[in-house]
């Protein structure tokens, strides 16, 4: 697989296949993080098309310091940033500088897939008391430095536990349990 | 293509980054790499509604804060076990105000919906028994079928091959089908009552006469079939009292349950000798417990006293008085034990335990009881109080879901719970979880008490007041409501208010609540600055507290009485008066809990340094304070404290102001906020010190009367601080706010008759 900053120095040059493959990985990943801001899809989608646009104008032209990625996740949180203020402009909210993004209406939620996971949650909470408990403080309000202090486990060793448990959890939904 | 992670570093952190665990940088830096990296980036869409729940949803939330009920494996046993709590650092419930509360273990009901799961099958030889009726007396005045039930229900439980419904938990589900209260069921209500209860077996009965001699009958239903399985007809001789009756029926229905081999030969000791032998006695414990579930503490008091008045032997009655009247109380259920059942015993060692300050046994107790009792809620429910005691609210929050797992009906679980939530900063949890109970209970006094004390600690003081007006509405002399309402309105400097309420308890029945009315009063006239009167009405509270020595609160209630008088000593610059107060305090209140050296001890280290004993100071630290540093937050405030202001006395500024800083990060209180700021006023930081006293002044602690003179004299030193950064308006503007709060206050206070000369000098300046 090329990297992306290989895929900008031939685009650049003029290749138009690795403009094409370039544009196509901001796409997706422009989508991906601002669906995850912006639940209101259309809106997501206008701020994804507004990011795109700004990077297909200026990245022959940048000072790209970095990384193409970094200026253009720049360009990208620079818009869902002013799609935060605009919005809270118009419902009259004040927002702090928070990149968790406070959304203002929440999307319904797949019934199926929350009882499922609920499930799912509960079985790997019993065969993995170790995730249990991080999920367990996580929800309590401890940042991961705490949870990493109280469970005496690194930061590695924190990702890893959270890996496996992932697996797992996407594991049980789609086949429904656990595997211990 | 997109097979692998392009850098595995950051592409472990996936599954964080979803879950909202990164820091801000961290998620940058993962959302940089999702541009990079097309597999994560795939990883995190197919995940993306997923990952939303978890972020997001209320149910999963809660879901997940149910998970990892602390055992042995997964337990955060890395503080250790503190012995007490000295400092009330978080709310703490009503149920809280006597020690009972910590192992409240007789509950009542609240409404939740039941759902049936893939775990509501019938667990074998879990038996419900439903009330009896009495035939023999409709009215059944001396609540004679509810003491066979309950009777039936202890001797049962001695079976470690049965499994027993609670009457509780009857109660509950009858509430639940819109029948509560009924005493007599239909076999239809029964059997659906038995199955939401997950039991085999119901067993019905009646009692068919009384005089001359006892007899009953019941009936044993399985409950899926719908099909009565044994009866049983049981006469007594015409000796025999109800508790030998319930002994022949026992026998009879075990006989009928098919139990396990093991069963025949366990030891079937009489109910009287596990209970009572007082029918009388019997009936005021039950008419105890039902005020407990309510949370009403006097009248249970009230009905427990006279369960021993009539069977000085009965160890249950004794466990609760206890927590209720005098913690000494538990050598009595420890003496009579044996009158105890095997559950039962495990709770009345643990209280001992917990009395004796030995924390460790006190859980080890309950450990055990989880142990040999699985399907105890009450055994879940104490170890929550246990933890919630020592502060661990996640720890406790897990046991207190065990507790409710057992049964959802569990309201008092729910409450702890809701303050937990609040204690670890989830208010909207937290009134979430109590406005569930209210809905439930809208009858009691309890649940609107606690939903004020929500409010009251996120500073929403007219929401707390008017829960705390339901609750008193509902039941007027509901104490901890009436306190909380006085001392709310005392700190709002809403005076005849306040006094309106503080009269409520100053008349009282109870002497705990005239001795809390007389400190309130006293504590009135102390925040208007007329410490004279105040000075009197102190000396009269501890007049009558002296009386009342008996009483288990009573020292601890006397050592506030001379705080309030140290305070106001200090106010007056009459430093070694205050001392003395200080010293009495401490030593009265070392008295009520003698294995807790923090409380006052820091202060009264302060107090000495203030007066130059220095040696004495240092003394006090190294004796009482140093050994609790680093154990708990409690023994760390106060050696923190302790240390700040000896530091100061001996000029020693840097590092007093490290102590100090310390101490605010611990617990950031009027208290540990006015040392910091007299600290940074000695270095010249008038800047830092007026942020601090403006933060005082919007600061309420209204839980502790006796530091409103503190409050109201952060304004006078704000004035000063003003006049050394050349602010003389604002400094004119405060001196007034002080003088305006001790307007009535008397004439003799060094600090109003200084401001009042600053403001002429200043005003006339301007």
């Amino acid at each position: 697989m090329i990297d992306t900053n290989s895929l900008y120095k031939s685009a650049i040059k003029g290749e138009k296949k690795a403009e094409e493959e370039l544009f196509r990985r901001f796409t997706v990943s422009f989508r991906v993080i601002a669906q995850r801001k912006i639940w209101e899809s259309a809106d997501s989608e206008e701020v994804v098309q507004n990011a795109l646009l700004t990077v297909a104008q200026k990245y022959k032209e940048a000072q790209i310091d970095r990384s193409i990625s970094a200026w253009a996740y720049k360009v990208l949180d620079n818009k869902i940033l002013d799609y935060i203020k605009s919005r809270a402009v118009r419902k009259g909210r004040v927002t702090g500088e928070s990149t968790e993004y406070n959304q203002a209406t929440t999307p319904q939620s797949d019934p199926v897939l929350k009882t499922r996971l609920l499930e799912c949650l509960r079985e790997i909470g019993r065969a993995n008391p170790r995730f249990a408990r991080i999920i367990n403080l996580h929800y309590q309000g401890f940042t991961t430095e705490e949870i990493c202090e109280r469970l005496s486990v690194s930061r590695n060793n924190f990702y890893v536990i959270l890996s496996r448990a992932r697996s797992t959890l996407v594991d049980c939904l789609n086949r429904g349990e656990v595997n211990e | 293509m997109n097979n692998e992670c392009t850098n595995r570093n950051i592409g472990d952190k996936l599954f964080a980054y979803e879950m909202g665990m990164l820091s801000e940088e961290e998620s940058r830096e993962f959302e940089e790499h999702l541009i990079d990296c097309p597999h994560c980036c795939k990883l995190v869409e197919e995940f993306m509604e997923t990952s939303r729940l978890l972020r997001t949803d209320d149910d999963v939330k809660a879901a997940g804060r149910r998970l990892s009920l602390p055992d042995s494996s997964t337990a955060d046993t890395s503080a250790p076990i503190r012995k007490k709590r000295s400092r009330i650092t978080a709310i703490i419930p009503a149920a809280a105000v006597v020690i009972a509360a910590v192992l409240l273990l007789v509950l009542r009901p609240w409404h939740v919906q039941i759902s049936p799961t893939s775990d509501a099958v019938a667990v074998e030889n879990r038996v419900m028994i439903a009330y009896f009726d009495n035939i023999a007396d409709p009215e059944d005045e001396e609540r004679l079928g509810e003491i066979a039930a309950n009777l039936l229900i202890t001797d049962l439980s001695g079976s470690q091959f049965v499994s027993v419904v609670s009457s509780q938990r009857l109660y509950d589900l009858l509430k639940l089908l819109g029948q509560e209260g009924e005493k007599v069921l239909n076999v239809t209500t029964a059997s659906e009552v038995a199955s939401r209860a997950r039991a085999h077996w119901l067993l019905v009965g009646s009692i068919l006469q009384v005089e001359p001699s006892i007899i009953v009958t019941t009936q044993l239903i399985d409950v899926e079939k719908g099909h009565i399985e044994a009866s049983q007809r049981i006469e007594g001789e015409p000796e025999d009292d109800i508790f030998a009756v319930i002994d022949k029926l026992t026998v009879g229905i075990k006989r009928d349950l098919t139990l396990p081999a093991g069963a025949s030969s366990e030891t079937d000791r009489p109910v009287s000798e596990v209970t009572t032998s007082s029918q009388e006695a019997y009936k005021h414990y039950l008419e105890g417990q039902e005020y407990m579930n309510k949370f009403y503490w006097p009248e249970a008091e009230n009905s427990f006293q006279k369960a021993v008045e009539l069977d000085t032997t009965f160890a249950m009655a004794y466990y609760y008085l206890a927590g209720l009247m005098d913690k000494k109380l538990i050598h009595r259920a420890v003496k009579y034990i044996d009158r105890a059942s095997v559950s039962e015993q495990y709770l009345i060692r643990s209280r001992e335990a917990l009395v004796s300050g030995d924390a460790p046994t006190a859980i080890a107790e309950l450990e055990s009881m989880v142990k040999h009792f699985p399907e105890d809620k009450y055994a879940y429910y104490s170890l929550g109080a246990l933890e919630f005691a020592e502060e661990r609210w996640e720890l406790a929050v897990g046991y207190f879901n065990k507790a409710i797992d057992i049964d959802p009906l569990l309201k008092a679980a729910v409450n702890m719970i809701a303050y937990s939530y609040n204690n670890l900063g989830d208010f909207n949890s937290a009134i979430a979880t109590i406005d569930k109970y209210i809905s439930m209970v809208e009858d009691e006094a309890n649940p609107y008490d606690s939903r004020g004390d929500l409010f009251a600690s996120n500073e929403m003081y007219e929401q707390a007041m008017d829960s705390y007006r339901e609750a008193l509405r509902i039941k007027p002399d509901f104490r901890a409501s009436r306190e909380k309402l006085g001392e709310l309105l005392l700190y709002l400097h809403r005076y005849v208010e306040a006094d309106s309420q503080i009269a409520f308890l100053r008349e009282a029945d109870t002497p705990y609540d005239r001795s809390t009315g007389c400190l309130l009063t006293a504590t009135l006239s102390m925040s208007q600055g007329k410490f004279k009167e105040s000075l009197t009405l102190l000396d009269e509270c501890i007049e009558r507290d002296s009386v009342e020595r008996k009483r288990p609160w009573v020292y601890s209630s006397m050592a506030d009485v001379h705080l309030c008088r140290a305070l106001i000593f200090r106010a007056l610059h009459k430093q070694d008066e205050a001392l003395a107060s200080m010293e009495t305090a401490m030593r009265l209140y070392r008295l009520s809990y003698p294995g807790d050296k923090t409380p006052f001890a820091y202060l009264v280290a302060e107090y000495r340094a203030e007066v130059g004993n220095i040696d004495d100071a240092e003394r006090i630290i190294e004796s009482d304070l140093a050994e609790s540093y680093d154990v708990s937050e409690s023994g760390s405030f106060g050696y923190a404290y302790a240390r700040a202001a000896v530091e100061l006395a001996k000029n020693n500024l840097d590092s007093a102001l490290v102590y100090a800083r310390q101490c605010i990060k611990i617990e950031k209180s009027i208290l540990s906020m006015s040392l910091l700021v007299r600290i940074n006023v000695e270095l010249g930081r008038f800047e830092e010190a007026e942020s601090i006293l403006t933060e005082i002044t919007t600061k309420r602690e209204f839980w502790r009367p006796c530091y409103t003179t503190m409050h109201t004299l952060a304004y006078f030193s704000l004035a000063k601080v003003y006049e050394e950064l050349n602010e003389p308006v604002k400094a004119v503007e405060y001196y007034r706010k002080f003088i305006g709060l001790w307007e009535d206050g008397d004439a003799n206070i060094p600090d109003l008759i200084y401001a009042r000369s600053r403001l002429e000098a200043l005003g006339s300046g301007i």
